[in-house]
């Protein structure tokens, strides 16, 4: 397989990462040659210095041959244009761009098999505010993972102390919260296990289970997590993630927001209904214990500015805010972030990657999410004819070392495993791993 | 510096090598030449201290290859290999020194062509095929062969392709490093294939042609023959050795290009272009001088001129003639053009000539500048700007040359050899060529070069095979600190 991928940020470095570990044939194309430098020494791809809409750069890449065409430069009329150009001159069949600008976005006729053909746009704002709006909902949730059109979500949790559930033993839970319950995987100190029902749990373990999205709030409870969702947020930065997360919220929460720049601001108010906008610095000491950080139930820092996110984040978690999602989207500032305290860090750039990919990949996995810094993934896998796990009891334990099966997925029905279950052909199978032990995941399934 | 997986990868690299090993064996099977116990020993040594080193640093397959990494694991690969690769002559007690056995080998994977040898034809018939055979697989370089099979060395991979071929025409022909190295293997494969046709068609034995294809791809110039090519003593041969020299001194990429049918490919490259009429206008220039004042006829200054100026720039170093006997003029001639070299990307030492090719003109732009100080001039070769930074390496690496060549001739004549000897002998090492002048010529041979001096040009055939820096990297403090 070859994929094209015009622009070598930092969407375009992480697909480009995922593709060539599958063995996938990849060309980058981009204006930067240091940029391009860089991403070449790090990868083993080839590289293409060019504009993104250039047609010979494409035709050196060999574009009549590649069966994906990704479009991620910071420029939405390069990647249509690029897409135009994949579609017109070179017949590639699947194209993926990202697409900010909402008149764009939305727009079905423009995007659509009849012109662009872009299948699917990916906006990364939309997608980053979606995944800060779910944890908003779910503020007990360090990570909120959705599986099945979202039917099926696995959770991370972090264990207090006086959880019902600290220091007891995993076979002992299920029997002590009488309801099917599956630990998919335990991080503690930097490190992850896959669990057997040996292992005990720990204060301030992160718990990853999957869990029907109707039993969430229950199941959180049992666990000693309170949790209701957030009523009282501010956040920090009216650009696009912080105008999608307040539009998508202030129906069910009083919103407040701090923006710098007073034309954003007009823009905000305008376009905004309950939501009260502040002109000011969302990092200033005085204007959020004027604007009551104390009584706020989450803070959210989505401005551009990755250290400005982090430190105002710091700030309001000090001045009393109950919980402090801040956005990064350089990847290496994400496990610092999460050691000095922030309860939840997202990356937009990662999201975009992650979901990019998801599109991308191709046969039974279906999906691939990595957890706790990358040490574990969430697989979704369908089994196919040829496994020879078909019509076997789980119990047998033929299932790979470091890896558990969280959650079955058969003919729209969700099953959280017992021993006795039996797999069967095209069931789909939410497997918990341990990086190591995914190939033998996969061959075992596939 | 993770030195477990710098043997880790050694480790394979001497596997790899063995197996390799096993051609001559199986030659020296069929030939009843004697030679098998030597060859079966050091089959079976090389293949245990490889398999000895991978598996004491099994665990740290997956590391990843840093910078420094690189350079260590493709230096110490090369001296491995030439180490391993010299026992067959040790253990036949072909040789009169270890020194003597390392120096041939390294000759050997160099693709240099120096022989410590007066007469080769008296060796047993599997041990010469293994001679001609190291400069087959030295030709390419080992590490692309390893990184061509085998995709476990992974994303590092990258490091090691770049510090063993040089950094100008690292032009991944495939997006992924394993399928480069697999076409370029292939392609080379193939040309070798068609050597060995031409000459078997041309009256050679089965066994002389592929010997001498194998060095006539690679640029080496092993022969099997005391008398080199000169032996055959037909025209017909010496200009399937030219045209097949000539084709090893050229950019293997081109024909990557060629075959995925860019029929043009050799008109559009600049470089295959300069290559071309340097090649040309050298062998008009050294024919005519030949034909008025050393041969009688025209016919015989073409031939031995065509051949000897291939030889040289492609830095093959076969012989058809003495050119030590031909005019100071000649000789200095062809000495000069040693640094030429072939193609980037080639099978050929030397500085290339894509680096004389932008030299030239960028001097050229120079005075134009001075005539015109208010133009703004652009280099570019093959529709790509340089940077400044590319132009700078560029001059760096020449001087690094000559600096090389200066410290180690000096290095030679303390030895007590002459100057033109010292010389030419460095410069013919450290390009990779093989015969020198003065008592190096094509008719000798280095069995008289003192010890001191052999081990100066070892230093220098390896420096030379790997452009310098690679080497040369290792001997600086700053790659030490941590």
């Amino acid at each position: 397989m070859r994929v094209i991928i015009v622009g070598a940020g930092e969407v375009g470095y992480q697909i480009a990462k995922f593709l060539t570990y599958e063995g996938v044939d990849v060309v980058i194309i981009d204006r930067d040659g240091n940029k391009l430098r860089k991403v070449a020494e790090e990868l083993d791809i080839a590289t293409i210095e060019a504009e993104g809409s250039d047609p010979s750069a494409f035709k050196e890449a060999g574009a009549d041959r590649a069966d994906i065409l990704l479009a991620v430069t910071n420029s939405d009329e390069t990647n249509m244009i690029a897409c135009l150009l994949g579609k017109a001159m070179f017949k590639i069949k699947r194209k993926i761009a990202r697409i900010r600008n909402p008149d764009y976005f939305f727009n079905k006729e423009l995007l659509g098999s009849a012109n662009l053909d872009i299948d699917p746009a990916i906006n990364p704002e939309l997608e980053a505010a979606q995944a800060v709006t779910k944890l908003i909902e779910n503020p007990f949730a360090s990570e909120v993972i959705g599986f099945e059109q979202e039917k099926i979500m696995v959770i991370g949790f972090k264990i207090p102390k006086d959880s019902p559930v600290n220091g007891k033993k995993l076979k002992a839970i299920r029997t002590f919260l009488n309801r099917d319950l599956i630990i998919g995987a335990i991080e503690r100190d930097e490190s992850v296990i896959i669990p057997s029902g040996e292992d005990y749990l720990q204060e301030g373990d992160i718990v990853y289970i999957p869990i029907l999205k109707e039993q969430i709030q229950e199941v959180a409870k049992s666990l000693g997590v309170s949790g209701n969702p957030a009523k009282k947020i501010m956040i920090l930065g009216g650009g696009r993630i912080g105008y999608y997360i307040a539009s998508m919220m202030e129906n069910k929460a009083d919103i407040k927001i701090i923006e710098r720049e007073a034309d954003k601001c007009k823009f905000l108010s305008k376009h905004l209904g309950k939501t009260l906008v502040l002109h000011g610095d969302g990092a200033d000491k005085q204007l959020l214990i004027e604007e009551n950080i104390a009584n706020i139930d989450t803070y959210i820092a989505c401005s551009g500015n990755d250290e400005l996110n982090i430190m105002a984040a710091l700030l309001a978690k000090k001045l009393g805010a109950k919980k402090v999602i801040s956005l990064v989207n350089r990847a290496d500032y994400i496990p610092l972030a999460h050691n000095l305290g922030i309860q939840s860090v997202l990356s937009p750039r990662l999201i975009t990657a992650g979901i990019i990919f998801r599109y991308i990949r191709q046969g039974e996995v279906l999906s691939l999410t990595a957890i706790a810094e990358n040490k574990a993934e969430i697989m979704e896998v369908k089994v196919s004819k040829k496994s020879s796990i078909v019509g076997r009891n789980l119990k047998e334990g033929i299932f790979p070392k470091n890896s558990i099966i969280g959650a079955i997925i058969r003919d729209d029905r969700i099953i959280i495993p017992s021993g006795e279950d039996i797999i069967r052909e095209q069931d789909k199978l939410i497997i918990f791993a341990l990086k190591e032990s995914i190939k033998a995941v996969e061959k075992l399934l596939i | 510096m993770n030195f477990k997986t710098v043997f880790n990868i050694v480790g394979i690299i001497l596997i790899i090598l063995s197996i390799f090993m096993a051609v001559p064996v199986l030659v020296s099977i069929i030939n009843k030449s004697g030679d098998l116990p030597a060859l079966g020993a050091s089959l079976l040594l090389t293949l245990f201290s490889g398999t000895l080193m991978l598996s004491l640093t099994k665990q740290y397959r997956h590391e990843e290859i840093m910078y420094r990494e690189a350079f260590m694991i493709v230096t110490l690969s090369w001296i491995s290999v030439s180490l391993f690769g010299s026992l067959p002559y040790v253990f036949t007690a072909s040789v009169n020194s270890f020194t003597d056995a390392f120096f041939e080998s390294m000759s050997g994977f160099t693709t240099t062509g120096a022989s410590i040898f007066s007469d080769v034809e008296s060796l047993p018939a599997g041990l010469l095929f293994w001679r001609s055979m190291t400069q087959w697989i030295g030709g390419m370089g080992i590490i692309v062969f390893a990184l061509a099979i085998l995709p476990i060395i992974g994303t590092g991979g990258m490091q090691l392709f770049k510090a063993e071929v040089p950094e100008i025409s690292v032009d991944k022909l495939r997006p992924r490093i394993i399928d480069t190295a697999k076409a370029l293997w292939l392609i080379y494969a193939g040309i070798t294939l068609l050597i060995v046709l031409l000459y078997y068609l041309a009256g050679m034995e089965m066994y002389d042609a592929i010997c001498h294809a194998f060095t006539t791809i690679s640029t080496g110039g092993f022969s099997t023959k005391n008398l080199s090519i000169g032996y055959f003593n037909s025209p017909l041969i010496d200009y399937i050795s030219s045209l097949g020299m000539f084709l090893g001194g050229a950019n293997f990429a081109l024909y990557f290009y060629f075959m995925r049918g860019n029929y043009k490919i050799f008109l559009k490259n600049a470089e295959f272009r300069f290559y071309f009429f340097v090649v040309l206008l050298t062998i008009l220039i050294i024919s005519l001088h030949l034909r008025f004042s050393y041969y009688e006829s025209f016919e015989e200054s073409f031939r031995f001129g065509v051949f000897q100026v291939i030889s040289i720039i492609t830095t093959t170093g076969y012989a058809t003639a003495d050119y030590v006997k031909w005019s100071s003029f000649a000789q200095l001639l062809l000495l000069i053009i040693m640094f030429f070299g072939g193609m980037i990307g080639s099978t050929a030492g030397g500085i290339k000539q894509v680096r004389i090719y932008l030299m030239t003109k960028q001097i050229y732009r120079e005075f134009f500048q001075l005539i015109h100080p208010r133009a703004v001039l652009s280099l570019k070769l093959d529709d790509k700007f340089l940077t400044k930074e590319t132009l700078g390496s560029i001059w760096g690496f020449v001087f690094l040359a000559i600096f090389v060549c200066a410290l180690s001739s000096i290095a030679m004549t303390a030895t007590g050899l002459d100057i033109v000897t010292s010389v030419s002998t460095v410069i013919s090492a450290m390009n990779n060529v093989g015969p020198a002048l003065g008592e190096a010529g094509p008719s000798q041979n280095y069995a008289s070069i003192p010890v001191f001096g052999k081990w100066i040009l070892i230093f220098c055939m390896l420096a030379g095979r790997l452009e310098y820096y690679t080497v040369l990297i290792l001997l600086t403090p700053a790659f030490w600190k941590k």
